[in-house]
């Protein structure tokens, strides 16, 4: 390569890297991951058909709460949405639907393993709640939320720090 | 009779009554300046007395930049926090209403920037924010704020100017807020959208052309 | 002519004493520029006739004191944080009472009941926080009627927060076929953004 294909080839490569830059605000820096939860004591199949079952971890950790106990659980949608560095983002968890959303967005790193996130809870399109949570790995906010069919809802959000892995 | 005169259900007035808009001198008493200085010193009660001053002003101008009564609540409570945290910066011989329109339209800014980065997003942020939609009855409203005569027909006009409103861009739109609703100069208003006085004028005519046209169309179409 | 900082201040009669006379005698035979200024002042007749210049927010004494609150725990938070993140520097914060950051946990914690107390659920357990509980999040519901309160959960380790006061959920709600599907979390390389110029 001679002196001027490399002066070339410089420059194309720093137009790719000017075109390349994105707004830092777009930076992954988590995962959001909300559960809607219907516990009940009384008949689950209230619920309708399409509703999954819930592991035994999360069955275990929401009845050892006296709040949260039921005698049964089952999940009725999720969502996974990146947290962006300064962007908000929003989860549908029981999508299309929009009875139930959720709008976050990153606030501050608190320690190295604790972040402050705004976190919204809109139930049929009002606002219900708007809470400052500060999230830590494996340990979610848990939502009691509104009746339905004889059973409450409980909304889980997650935050998984970092970007999430590569799947390929 | 023009547009104005058949919509405007009071006697037009002359001229802007006198004060801050028409003399571009700052109407805040002196106690405000005192209760600068204390809370500069951190006196939380001095600063209380200032929000309680200025949050009404905050609020109206921050609801008619955005679509939703909650979030105009959260971003206005924004403003005061923030403008804690910057008071150690605050020059006293500045008009402290001014800078505080600064740091709201920042806190305005800031919110509008961080919406979804995705396209598909906007559909359910525009269903979600707009106003009209949510239920009168649930959400905190501040209806019981509003004077007599907003009371009568012209909640309905009312109604009317503020969805004309939101079809402006946001620099026209808080052009036009700042000047005509919250009364600011032409030089405090430059110096709250830190921009020139010439460009404030360019957006003030073109928001009232706009505007103009808009109401005239929703006139018309009674 | 006047120039034009000159005009737009005459437009909206911020113009006095001798400017104003100069050019209000040039504007005399300038029938758009009168008609301007005439529409500016119809304008802001008509907005300031149906929009407040000024209007409390909702709950304006929970404006206020949510207001001391939250700055009061951000400087709280920030020498806790300065603890965490610095070397030597953090020796010194040590110093601060304890007392002090309890008192204030306590504060915070009672700051966080944010429905006016003439919508306050009834009081139950999950009110009575320990002093020594750490700051807990806060806690904004618009919506009248409805409480939050907040707990750290050691049995679940989680936090939880109980809304009382909401409406149910219509019977009628179905979940949706396709509410269980996961979906890529990348965002989309192509999306734009739309960057407004200040």
């Amino acid at each position: 390569m001679n002196r001027r294909q490399a002066i070339s080839a410089l420059a194309l490569l720093g137009a790719g890297i000017a075109s390349g830059q994105t707004d830092p605000g777009r930076d992954v820096i988590g995962t959001v991951t909300v559960v809607v939860y219907y516990g009940t004591n009384g008949d689950p199949a209230a619920a309708g058909p399409r509703t999954k079952e819930v592991a035994e971890e999360v069955t275990e950790r929401l009845a050892r709460d006296e709040r949260l106990k039921y005698d049964h659980y089952l999940e009725l949608g999720r969502d996974m949405i990146p947290l962006y560095r300064t962007y908000e983002n929003w989860a549908k968890p029981v999508k299309p639907s929009q009875e139930v959303l959720l709008r976050f967005e990153a606030q501050s790193q608190i320690s190295k393993e604790l972040m402050r996130m705004d976190v919204e809870l809109w139930i049929g399109l009002k606002k219900i709640l708007k809470t400052d949570a500060a999230m830590a790995p494996d340990k979610p906010l848990l939502v009691l939320g509104p009746e339905w069919r004889g059973g409450r809802l409980i909304i889980s959000v997650d935050l998984e720090p970092g970007k999430p892995k590569s799947t390929d | 009779m023009n547009i104005f005169q058949r919509l405007a259900s009071k006697k037009l007035l002359g001229p802007a009554e006198s004060g801050s808009a028409a003399t571009g001198k700052p109407v805040e008493g002196p106690e405000d300046d005192v209760l600068v200085l204390r809370a500069k010193a951190g006196d939380m009660k001095a600063y209380d007395e200032l929000v309680t001053r200025h949050r009404g002003r905050i609020y109206a101008m921050i609801r008619n930049m955005v679509k939703n009564e909650t979030d105009a609540w959260d971003l206005s409570q924004e403003v005061f926090i923030k403008a804690w945290q910057a008071l150690p910066r605050f020059e006293v011989k500045a008009r402290f209403t001014t800078w505080l329109y600064r740091i709201a339209h920042n806190a305005v800014y800031d919110f509008s920037r961080r919406r979804r980065p995705e396209g598909g997003g906007d559909e359910l942020n525009d269903e979600l924010l707009n106003r009209d939609r949510i239920d009168p009855a649930a959400v905190s409203t501040p209806s019981e704020a509003r004077s007599p005569d907003e009371a009568l027909a012209g909640d309905e006009l009312r109604e009317k100017i503020e969805s004309a409103l939101a079809k402006l861009s946001p620099e026209h739109r808080e052009a036009v807020v700042l000047k005509d609703v919250q009364g600011l100069a032409y030089k405090e208003i430059a110096e709250v959208m830190d921009c020139s006085i010439g460009t404030v004028m360019s957006r003030l005519f073109y928001a009232r052309q706009k505007l103009q046209s808009l109401l005239k169309d929703e006139y018309d179409a009674r | 002519m006047p120039d034009e900082e000159m005009l737009a201040l005459w437009v909206e009669d911020e113009l006095t004493g001798e400017s104003a006379t100069t050019v209000n005698a040039w504007a005399a035979s300038q029938p758009e520029w009168l008609a301007r200024r005439e529409e500016a002042r119809q304008m802001k007749t008509l907005l300031r006739t149906h929009l407040p210049v000024s209007e409390d927010p909702p709950y304006a004494d929970f404006f206020n004191s949510r207001i001391s609150r939250e700055i009061a725990r951000e400087a709280a938070v920030a020498p806790a944080a300065a603890t965490a993140t610095k070397g030597v520097g953090a020796f010194w914060r040590f110093f601060l009472p304890a007392t002090a950051v309890a008192g204030m946990a306590l504060c915070f914690w009672a700051g966080t009941r944010v429905v006016p107390a003439s919508h306050a659920a009834p009081q139950g357990p999950l009110v009575n926080i320990p002093v020594s509980a750490p700051l807990g999040p806060y806690l904004y519901t618009p919506e009248k009627g409805v409480t939050a309160a907040y707990y750290n959960s050691a049995t679940a380790n989680a936090e939880v927060i109980v809304l009382d006061g909401l409406a149910a959920i219509s019977d009628s709600f179905e979940v949706p076929e396709t509410a269980a599907v996961e979906e890529d979390p990348a965002p989309s390389a192509t999306a734009d953004i739309e960057t407004p110029s200040r």
